[in-house]
């Protein structure tokens, strides 16, 4: 749910608006042209820009996706976070501090606008287990649990969790990104 | 073959809803002045704010974020309508299918049902907290009224 949106910020500062959706996705960018195909190129980088940038999906935006057969589905919310000590992260999604939580006790909470994000599409799945073996571990949960989908014509792909991965530049990490033991 | 999408969307619906209900049980405790009805004496301290308005930031960011979350959650009642749509504009043909197609139909909108109730309660407490900021008289002007 948390998506990974979440870098680790380690000697250099990046200001999240110096990072381009090629940057923050480039599996998806790098192999545009040798795998994904118009349509589905246009309806990728909707759904992964809107996902990354914490933006709602306009009517015109549906009212496009439509005719064409491809479905999305997208909603933002906000959610309370508790705050992880001794790491700094860097969150692409408009996140800050939760109003009077200072005068409770412990660390005061964070409050962040965060994104929901299912869209359909076909042969996504397959390409992504081949992208790092955390992605293959999710993805391998997922089908577990959706044998039905991996065996039918249409996948659904949880863009929080399998197709928005964040590959820092140099001086950040992302967690989720660091290979599995 | 919207079914297995039907599904990933409901289970992930209802972990939305589950932070929508966070959020809401914050801002019961945010704005729980009504703790105060049973102790006159802290009632009456609601009628005024210190030198740095507290009281007034307080509800002042309380207001403008129950905008923001019933006009979030008013989207999200949105986008489940018209995913529920799509869901209609496809019904299965088989006998069985169409018993589970129905099925799940009925979890769609029981979510959407969930987060009407949600948006309602903060409508209902944005209200509460115009009253409350309302209500409050800073320590300067508590002065020159006496």
């Amino acid at each position: 749910m948390q998506g990974l949106t979440s870098l680790t910020i380690g000697d250099g500062l990046v200001d999240p608006h110096e990072l381009e959706d090629n940057d923050l996705c480039p599996f998806l960018s790098e192999t545009k042209v040798s795998f994904f195909q118009e349509p589905m190129d246009e309806v990728v980088w909707r759904a992964v820009k809107c996902h990354l940038r914490c933006m709602r999906v306009s009517e015109s935006e549906h009212a496009a996706l439509e005719p064409k057969g491809w479905m999305l589905f997208h909603v933002t919310f906000y959610e309370i976070l508790q705050s992880q000590a001794g790491e700094e992260l860097l969150d692409l999604w408009p996140c800050g501090e939760l109003h009077s939580d200072r005068y409770r006790q412990g660390r005061p909470r964070k409050i962040r606008e965060s994104t929901l994000t299912v869209s359909r599409l076909s042969p996504l799945v397959h390409m992504l287990m081949s992208c790092s073996r955390l992605l293959q571990h999710l993805v391998q949960s997922f089908l577990d649990q959706n044998l039905d989908l991996y065996t039918g014509r249409y996948y659904a792909c949880v863009l929080t969790t399998f197709l928005i991965c964040p590959t820092p530049r140099a001086g950040t990490t992302c967690p989720a990104n660091e290979p599995t033991k | 073959m919207i079914d297995e999408m039907s599904d990933l969307v409901y289970g992930n619906l209802l972990i939305v809803i589950g932070r929508w209900e966070q959020i809401a049980c914050y801002m019961d405790g945010l704005l729980a002045e009504k703790n105060g009805l049973l102790d006159p004496e802290y009632h009456d301290s609601l009628l005024t704010d210190d030198a740095t308005f507290t009281r007034s930031k307080k509800y002042f960011w309380a207001i403008e974020f129950l905008i923001e979350a019933e006009s979030s959650v008013l989207d999200n009642i949105n986008q489940a309508r018209r995913f529920v749509e799509l869901m209609n504009s496809n019904p299965p043909s088989e006998a069985v299918a169409r018993r589970m197609f129905v099925m799940r139909l009925k979890k769609h909108n029981t979510a959407i049902q969930k987060l009407e109730i949600i948006r309602e309660g903060f409508m209902k407490k944005k209200e509460e907290a115009k009253a409350l900021r309302d209500g409050v008289r800073h320590d300067s002007s508590t002065k020159l009224l006496c």
